[in-house]
């Protein structure tokens, strides 16, 4: 969608710091995925907001912005507030429509779709590309964007009891609504909705106090479970989900339990050659990554984040922690160094090396294969690498200015 | 052992192989309560990753040592007939003349001896303390409403060798022989019912204790005493 | 000695026990007593000697003019006991009376735990007993109300999102009529500190987080709260031992925390929160310790005082006693942090006593507060202790750092007319605080 400018080099955009001055106050800048911008909302005078990119102000200005993003076209979006009336706004443009409340907005990485949850008088629901839902509900919590863009999610509430009304609640008053269309049946609650890439979609829903179940597309499996977590998509027609059984947890694929039983097991994730990792718990307080059932031999005593496949699905990494320090596991083996924190590390398309904003002593470092560049900066954004691998893309800030800087692999090995 | 071989008789057979048969059920039946609740704690999962060795001591020592616990303070009569009741019970059993005498013939031990006269002194404090055990369950409100027949009957299996051992002793109510025997038979018993009654407390006390004590200590940074 | 107690109606209660049958209540009873617990169930019952020290370790048994059937052991004889002893083949009758025993009568303090010669773990035993009614569906209706609404919500009051992001902008407002140009970040990610929020701050009790947020601003601290649901740190299903809510509830705060890769997780002042989030929700999950670190408002405020961030301007005069909470002093030992807090806020303290792990619960904890208006009473007389105890210290104002200690002993200062005002740390903090000249508008 973007093209982005891989030449080695540097770049200042935006004296940010200057900003401060120029405006009565700036919010936590936000750069481009290309790095080409910087931008910030800012209050121009006292509760006049703003956005500011590169440093050209958006002429309207509005009582609150919130939600602020650059979406994966590269524009710049918000949800904006005026006259009591919040909409979208996206490069400076409203849209026409207004509403009682706007939130959570996304925008879907693959296709561009922009969608928000909305408050229409006291009813509840999506706006999905400029369009609202026809139907509304009682709440609506969370917006789920299809990967066609066509078909947005949230998890409603389709009954009203009164306050209270402890036996009415129990038997449910929540669903999914998939494009402003309720499932026939309610829960006590539903959550983890997802679609599959064929646009199926498919959510975890409690029945009872000990049942658990899922739904795809409006039907119910027939097996229930003591608990269950959030499910994935192995394709159009496989489902997969933790859930616990007497024994303990496993993964329940398509209603049957398909890895033996691990003290807690959540957030399986599906890689390119459909093998399935997910975080496990061997026993209790020692936690890895399992792969098709299997998990790693290292276990770590404080947490395992979700785990990640490379592009060509053949390896796998999981931001772990350990004696109060984060680092990088890959394919059971963890970086040797630990950090205070490290962002959304990322392998290179064969997946033999991974990148990573990490922070020591308050400071930010660019970390590659678990070692550090001497370079450090006081403001920094996650490092990205280039379609073909070769290169790297920084976003940081430096003596207050922004910069975008493209850097080559090979003189960071 | 060879006497009831040699002369068959119910007080040869509860001098000799009763004496072994309890011995190996007390101990038996302790490991294997033990065992069974280790296993548990085990599939409990919450229990191990917490001990602390440090603060399971701490807490033993506190109550193990008299008035070591806010508790005990607060309970100073209960206290002092407890400990008095627990410390003259475990002297009477282990160094009462008669008993010296079974663990030099069966172990080949030679322990120090209480003198007759101070362990008839300490058997009768040990039922005294039984007696004043007994009015407080029958007429503290609190511990009444708690008590079940279970805990009678505890009370009346715990007096029976130290009632008996006295009789028998002092040569009253039945002739020494038959008094005896019964004094055997009630201890063996009893030894017996330890592991599978509440006295098994006198084992699963270090249990309990070293679990909250870990979690007071070391978990929750407070103290269990 | 006889259970003899006034009626009191709950629907939670009454009404589902006329919904179930005793299959229900059998299946619920083996399950938990055979499947869930195990080792610590039966070491505990079998250990107990039935020798009544643990009995005036207890408030409610204090309070209560000595009745034996509200010593801590009388609980466990009536209930773990009585379905022991019956095989699980309970009447409902029966149920009603375990209900009332296990939510109305014990706070799960532990104090009782302490004065215990085999340190068995009644609050363990008893929230067993609240286990098995949850399973049966008998719990208090207001208690149950709100685990209905953390199970979609995260939050205790049915809160929608942009209910919460109203509050939070509103509150912003508010609080710039304070301190120049103050903002309270949402959805920020990087900070430092995600700031977790008690649900009924962002309804009734707005003051409170306006307080925090006035003490972030001014201590210049790195923080936000959520944008997004986990905002609420509350977590009542814990009172109704709603193991599989509970979870979920404090793995979506983590995971909030991780998703907005934060350094800590700072909550409040409140205890049933923190116990949850570093004891019951973790272990339940399978976390040996909370995997990031979980900072009670008062440990924050002790940092913050120490380090200097904030400094104060003006002692509070009046006589000033606190009130240790259960779930952050016998459970995490805070005491001392406490009262450094007040001495360096308060010219006149003056402790309690008993004081610190010793100290008696408020009686509105462990849920009773929460149990509603029905069981109003029941926690007011079961208080009658810690209202003597303040009494006694003769002070004027009460520092109570946890929400529930705070309402609790608001309700005992009225009834029993202790003429005494209740406060949180963060009351007093954001009242004595010095704000620096720059950030006054």
């Amino acid at each position: 969608m973007i093209t982005v400018d891989w030449q080695r080099g540097k770049k200042i955009v935006a004296n940010v710091r200057e900003w401060k001055e120029k405006f009565h106050q700036v919010y936590e800048p936000i750069p481009s995925p290309d790095g080409e911008k910087i931008a910030a909302v800012v209050e121009v005078d006292k509760g006049q907001c703003s956005v500011c990119i590169n440093n050209k102000t958006w002429e309207q200005t509005f009582e609150r912005i919130s939600f602020p993003s650059f979406s994966t076209s590269g524009s710049f979006i918000c949800l904006v507030l005026q006259n009591y009336e919040w909409t979208l706004a996206e490069e400076g443009k409203t849209l026409e429509e207004t509403f009682d409340y706007a939130w959570n907005l996304k925008c879907h990485p693959k296709n561009n779709s922009i969608a928000f949850n909305i408050k229409k008088g006291d009813l509840y629901g999506v706006c999905l590309n400029g369009k609202a839902w026809d139907n509304l509900f009682f709440d609506a919590r969370e917006t789920f964007i299809s990967p066609n863009g066509k078909t947005s999610a949230s998890y409603v509430r389709v009954k009203n009891p009164p306050l209270l009304d402890i036996f009415s609640f129990k038997e449910g008053v929540w669903t999914l609504a998939v494009n402003g269309e309720a499932w026939p049946m309610s829960f006590l609650s539903v959550y983890g909705c997802t679609f599959s890439e064929g646009d199926k979609v498919a959510a975890t829903v409690r029945l009872g106090q000990q049942e658990f179940s899922v739904v795809t597309d409006g039907k119910i499996w027939g097996e229930t479970f003591l608990n269950a977590w959030e499910g994935v998509f192995v394709d159009d027609s496989t489902f997969a989900v933790p859930a616990k059984t007497e024994k303990g947890w496993s993964l329940i694929v398509n209603g049957k339990p398909e890895w033996k039983t691990f003290t807690q097991l959540w957030h399986p994730q599906v890689g390119p050659d459909k093998r399935i990792a997910a975080v496990v718990c061997t026993e209790f307080g020692k936690w890895t990554v399992a792969v098709n059932g299997e998990p790693w031999k290292i276990t770590f005593s404080q947490a395992v984040l979700p785990p990640f496949f490379s592009a060509n699905g053949k390896h796998i990494a999981a931001l772990v922690r350990e004696k109060d320090k984060w680092t990088v596991a890959i394919d059971g083996k963890a970086w040797e160094k630990g950090f205070e924190r490290i962002w959304s590390p990322q392998f290179n398309p064969e997946g033999n090396h991974v990148i990573a904003k990490v922070e020591i002593a308050n400071e930010y470092y660019l970390a590659i294969d678990g070692r550090i560049r001497a370079e450090k900066y006081e403001r920094m954004w996650e490092p990205i690498f280039s379609p073909d691998g070769k290169k790297i893309l920084l976003r940081y800030v430096k003596e207050g200015h922004y910069i975008r800087e493209v850097l080559t692999l090979e003189e960071l090995l | 052992m060879e006497q009831f071989f040699k002369d068959p008789s119910i007080y040869t057979l509860v001098r000799g192989p009763l004496v072994w048969l309890s011995f190996i059920l007390f101990i038996g039946g302790m490991l294997y309560r033990v065992s069974v609740i280790l296993k548990m704690a085990k599939e409990e999962k919450v229990i191990y990753p917490y001990l602390s060795l440090k603060y399971a001591l701490r807490s033993l020592l506190h109550w193990l040592i008299p008035y070591g616990s806010i508790s005990m303070k607060k309970h100073p009569w209960f206290t002092f007939i407890s400990f008095l009741f627990h410390i003259c019970l475990l002297l009477t059993v282990l160094f009462a003349p008669g008993h010296i005498e079974l663990w030099k013939e069966s172990w080949g031990i030679n322990l120090w001896a209480l003198s007759a006269k101070l362990g008839d002194y300490l058997t009768l404090v040990v039922l005294a303390c039984l007696f004043l055990l007994l009015l407080r369950r029958i007429f503290q409100r609190d511990v009444s409403f708690l008590t079940s027949p279970m805990d009678y009957l505890i009370l009346a299996l715990v007096s029976m060798p130290f009632l008996t051992g006295f009789l028998s002793h002092h040569e009253l109510l039945f002739d020494y022989r038959l008094m005896l025997t019964i004094h055997m038979l009630s201890g063996e018993i009893l030894l017996i019912l330890i592991p599978f009654t509440k006295i098994s407390h006198m084992f699963l006390f270090f249990l309990t204790r070293a679990h909250t004590g870990s979690e007071f200590g070391a978990v929750r940074h407070s103290r269990d005493y | 000695m006889e259970f003899v107690r006034k009626e009191v109606n709950d629907i939670g209660i009454d009404e589902t026990l006329r919904r179930v049958d005793e299959t229900k209540i059998k299946k619920a009873i083996d399950w938990v007593l055979q499947k869930e617990a195990s080792a610590r169930l039966k070491v505990f019952v079998e250990t107990c000697m039935r020798c009544g020290m643990c009995t005036t370790s207890c408030h409610h048994y204090l309070s209560h003019d000595n009745d034996p059937t509200y010593a801590p052991a009388a609980k466990v004889k009536q209930t773990i006991w009585d379905m022991i002893r019956k095989k699980g083949k309970v009447s409902k009758e029966d149920v009603k009376k375990y209900a009332r025993i296990a939510f109305t009568e014990c706070n799960l303090c532990r104090r009782c735990v302490q004065f215990c010669p085999f340190g068995i773990d009644i609050a363990y035993l008893i929230s067993l007993v609240r286990r098995i009614c949850c399973l049966i569906g008998v719990v208090p209706q207001y208690i149950q109300d709100q685990a209905l609404s953390h199970m979609q919500t995260t939050n205790m009051l049915w809160f929608r999102q942009d209910e919460w992001l109203d509050t939070v902008l509103w509150l912003e407002d508010e609080l710039r009529a304070e301190i120049k140009d103050a903002r309270i970040p949402l959805g920020k990610r990087d900070a430092e500190i995600l700031y977790l929020a008690h649900g009924l701050e962002a309804k009734y009790m707005t003051g409170l987080l306006t307080g925090m947020a006035k003490i972030m601003n001014v201590a210049r601290v790195d923080w936000t709260m959520p944008d997004m649901d986990g905002w609420d740190y509350t977590n009542k299903a814990f009172y109704a031992q709603d193991h599989e809510t509970l979870g979920k509830v404090v793995k979506t705060h983590y995971e909030v925390a991780f998703k907005l890769n934060v350094k800590r997780i700072v909550m409040g002042e409140c205890g049933h929160a923190f116990r949850t989030g570093v004891y019951e929700g973790v272990r339940y999950l399978g976390w040996k310790d909370s995997p990031i670190p979980y900072i009670h408002g008062v440990q924050f405020f002790y940092e913050l005082i120490r380090s200097g961030k904030i400094k104060i301007r003006k002692k509070i005069e009046e006589p000033v006693t606190v009130q240790d909470p259960c779930n952050i002093v016998r459970y995490r030992g805070m005491g001392k942090m406490i009262r450094y807090i007040v001495k360096a806020t308060c010219e006149n303290f003056i402790d309690i006593n008993p004081n610190f792990e010793y100290n008696y619960c408020c009686s509105a904890g462990g849920g009773m507060i929460d149990a509603g208006p029905p069981w109003k009473m029941a926690r007011i007389e079961g208080g009658k202790t810690k209202a003597e105890q303040i009494k006694d210290t003769g002070a004027k104002l009460v520092i109570a750092p946890c929400h529930t200690c705070h309402k609790g002993i608001e309700d005992l200062n009225q009834y029993y007319k202790l003429g005494v005002h209740v406060k949180f740390l963060t009351d007093i903090i954001a009242e004595t605080m010095e704000i620096p000249e720059e950030m006054r508008p």
